[in-house]
């Protein structure tokens, strides 16, 4: 059974080049030319993933997310965007979206992302459905549980898993996350303690680092 | 002339002295040579009047009272002897010259004398004479002595008297003398008295004068002329004296006027000076403010003082003695000035006195609204273009990255080729864009850096590393030449790979093939640690070595590559790690690009992030 991706962009040579680079067995592509078709063609059929640019007329990405929300849509996104600011992708993970992509995109990158966020999601959603004896789980199968709980936005579940991940090699990413969880939760000192951690010296340094591409693309597994 | 002045006043007072004295000297001589006189003469004629009474008495006692017998004959030998006596007496009588009334009385007496021996010639007669005869004789003898006698009464008397009149004279002349001498010393005293009080008065009222000018002077008021009495030392005196307050009334007028002048230069152009101004004392109170300065309290409603970030910054100045000199965008202050947000940079600028104890402050506030004005507008314009470039990049680099995968169906090679061509420009101008938007950031931000404490010969194995794929397609080598007993030093280990990796591929651009390429580092004065690139390539000309690393600027001949903002981010990454980049080139010999980056702590460096939260992804 193909996937079924929703491409939303309002720039249609970007629907286009991303429906050839998607092209294959594995996926179906759909398109959506606004944030106001995104919300409805979401709210229509089921997918698996939506490729949603940011910066669009009308709803923008984080207002499709927000709406989404607001229906109780549950749809794993990748914000592709060429511009994005610290607060964007910061307002984007509090609306269960950890996942990012820079313009201009290779077709590759495209699909290797695609292909993680889905990977993620069947691993963690086939980890919640399994009631066998687990054996314990690697730091990146943890790192994939935790992104899907905040995905789900079982902070708590999360928040857990990050603490533990917080000692090991994706310490710098658990620490972010932490730090964000915290803010969510509306307890800024809890966030700045975790930003000091892993960052010098506070969050506007943490806005600062989050500039720089290595982080980004840390941020979106690529 | 005061020295003739104070001659003449001695010299009357002394000549005075002397004919007084020599007329005393003279008077006295006179007066006692004139009693000698009378007293002399009187003497004279009273002993000789005396010596003819005893001789006339002896000669009567002797011979009057003998009988003188029949023969008469006498023993004359004592009436001669005293007649001898008398003619002596006589002629020291006829020798004088006394006043008429005694020459008269001598001359009386002198024929009374005569008569007197004629009757003794008689009565000495030898021969016999009649008793009658003889006592007739002897009678005229009697009257004859008795006339003699009482002339010579007579003379004495006058004499006597004359002494009487000589004492009386001397006497008078001598109260009179000494009369004389009391007025000429009451005289003298009075003359001489008036001689000093004149001199002193002529010699101490000018030097009062001067005095009390002098007095005057030293309180300031140069507007004064001491009145020239004289013309002697003490008149010099006084007009050199008006010399020198003239010119010390020139010299205060012209400095005056200096001092006004300098005022008024400094007034105007403080006046037009369009940022406001304000000094400070070394008590933080505001001595002085240009219209700039008051237009912005009044803007800003604050009457006296100045902002409380302002005046902490004053207050840190004059602790540390040290300038403040800021010249970033992000050192800005923000005020709302008639609805419109306007930024001040300021600058607060130690004021010393001429001993370099601290004056004051002065406080300029630059407006540079406009700068930053145009500033922001540069960087948007900076990030939307690389966004709107962005966007239609995307589409053409997945239809170009899409086609060469083939998915879509087999390409001929010249297909293949163009679109190769084409991918390869789409990655270049992707990577323009990529740096342009670095530097906007990098211009915006620079301040952010991150430190870790690099090893100097880790970080270049690790760019040369990630630079040998470059290096090996273009043919050259490239050679790492570190000490790796060098400190370490504290660097943003991201941004200075940066700009390590972009010296070494414009070397590698900028070599032959079979090439080298030295990277290399080493330690300047303990103090800097110099890392250098270099190249075997054409070098740089000399005239463009000062703008390689400017915006955009690309050496003029040389193949295009790039946007020519390599150099330009490195600099700016190199500056905000208080460090410097530069060439050392000649044409033809390679070119040596370095960057000496500071030993010491950074602390001064990390400053915290405000404005950071207009960061971009």
């Amino acid at each position: 059974m193909k996937r079924r991706i929703l491409v939303v962009d309002d720039e249609p040579n970007i629907r286009l080049s991303f429906r050839y680079g998607l092209l294959s067995e594995e996926w179906e592509v759909e398109e959506a030319a606004s944030g106001a078709e995104a919300v409805a063609k979401a709210g229509q059929g089921p997918f698996d993933l939506m490729l949603l640019d940011l910066r669009m007329p009308g709803l923008d990405g984080i207002q499709v997310l927000q709406r989404l929300q607001e229906q109780q849509l549950r749809l794993p996104a990748v914000m592709v965007s060429a511009h994005a600011t610290t607060d964007t992708v910061i307002q984007a993970i509090q609306r269960g979206t950890l996942d990012f992509l820079t313009k201009p995109v290779t077709p590759e990158q495209l699909r290797s992302a695609i292909r993680e966020v889905l990977e993620r999601f069947d691993f963690a959603r086939a980890h919640e459905r399994s009631t066998v004896d687990r054996r314990p789980l690697t730091d990146e199968e943890k790192l994939k549980l935790a992104k899907y709980y905040v995905f789900e936005r079982r902070y708590e579940e999360a928040e857990k898993l990050f603490l533990q991940l917080a000692e090991g090699p994706h310490q710098e990413e658990a620490l972010l996350m932490l730090g964000i969880l915290s803010e969510i939760g509306g307890n800024f000192k809890g966030a700045e303690a975790h930003y000091t951690k892993v960052l010098n010296p506070s969050l506007e340094g943490w806005k600062e680092k989050t500039k720089s591409r290595s982080l980004f693309e840390h941020l979106s597994g690529g | 002339m005061l020295r003739w002045r104070l001659s003449v006043g001695l010299v009357t007072l002394m000549a005075l002295l002397i004919a007084v004295g020599i007329y005393a000297v003279w008077l006295f001589n006179n007066l006692g040579s004139a009693v000698d006189q009378v007293l002399e003469n009187n003497y004279r004629d009273i002993k000789a009047i005396n010596q003819v009474r005893v001789a006339t008495s002896r000669i009567n006692g002797t011979y009057f009272t003998v009988d003188r017998g029949v023969s008469g004959a006498f023993d004359k030998t004592f009436y001669y002897d005293n007649r001898v006596v008398i003619d002596q007496a006589m002629q020291v009588l006829r020798a004088t010259q006394p006043s008429s009334s005694e020459h008269d009385l001598v001359r009386r007496f002198d024929v009374a004398l005569t008569t007197y021996f004629d009757l003794y010639d008689q009565f000495f007669k030898p021969g016999p004479r009649a008793p009658a005869d003889d006592r007739m004789i002897r009678q005229q003898i009697q009257d004859s002595t008795l006339l003699v006698t009482e002339l010579a009464e007579q003379i004495l008397q006058i004499n006597e008297q004359a002494m009487f009149d000589a004492d009386r004279v001397a006497r008078a002349k001598s109260t009179d003398s000494i009369h004389f001498m009391l007025v000429a010393m009451a005289l003298a005293l009075l003359i001489s008295g008036y001689a000093s009080y004149r001199l002193g008065k002529s010699l101490l009222e000018p030097i009062h004068l001067l005095t009390d000018f002098t007095g005057k002077i030293g309180e300031g008021n140069l507007d004064i002329t001491v009145p020239v009495i004289s013309e002697d030392e003490l008149g010099k005196l006084a007009s050199s004296f008006n010399t020198m307050a003239g010119q010390l009334r020139a010299y205060r007028q012209t400095t005056t006027e200096q001092i006004f002048n300098l005022n008024q230069t400094m007034e105007v152009t403080l006046a037009t000076f369009p940022d406001p101004i304000f000094v400070l004392d070394r008590e933080r109170q505001v001595r002085l403010c240009n219209p700039a300065a008051q237009r912005f309290a009044d803007d800003l409603g604050f009457t006296e003082g100045l902002p409380p970030e302002l005046a902490t910054k004053v207050g840190e100045v004059l602790e540390t003695r040290q300038d403040y000199l800021p010249s970033t965008f992000k050192d800005a202050y923000y005020y709302r000035i008639s609805e419109q947000e306007k930024s001040f940079l300021p600058r607060v600028l130690m004021m010393w006195n001429q001993d370099r104890t601290p004056h004051g402050v002065a406080v300029v506030l630059q407006d540079i609204t406009r700068f930053r004005l145009l500033d922001d507008v540069k960087t948007n314009l900076v990030s939307t273009v690389s966004h709107e470039l962005r966007t239609p990049l995307t589409s053409i680099r997945m239809a170009l990255h899409i086609l060469l995968e083939k998915k879509l169906g087999a390409l001929t090679p010249k297909q293949s080729e163009l679109l190769v061509v084409a991918r390869e420009d789409s990655e270049r101008l992707l990577r323009t864009l990529n740096d342009l938007l670095d530097l906007s950031r990098l211009e915006d931000s620079s301040h952010e850096l991150h430190y870790d404490l690099v090893a100097p010969g880790d970080i270049l194995r690790e760019v040369s590393g990630e630079t040998a794929e470059v290096a090996e397609r273009a043919g050259v080598r490239v050679e790492l030449d570190a000490d790796p007993h060098l400190p370490s030093l504290p660097m943003d280990r991201v941004r200075m790979k940066h700009v390590f990796i972009n010296l070494i591929e414009n070397a590698v651009k900028h070599s032959q093939e079979q090439g080298v390429v030295t990277v290399r580092v080493c330690p300047i004065d303990g103090r800097l640690l110099r890392f250098s690139v270099l190249d075997e390539g054409e070098g740089v000309p000399a005239e463009y070595q000062g703008r390689v690393f400017d915006k955009f600027f690309r050496v003029p001949g040389q193949p295009r590559s790039g946007a020519g903002l390599g150099l330009s981010i490195a600099r700016q990454i190199v500056q905000a790690h208080h460090g410097h980049i530069g060439v050392i080139s000649e044409p033809g010999q390679g070119a040596e690009f370095y960057c000496d980056l500071p030993l010491d702590e950074p602390e001064k460096k990390t400053l915290s992030g405000a404005n950071g939260g207009k960061g971009q992804i």
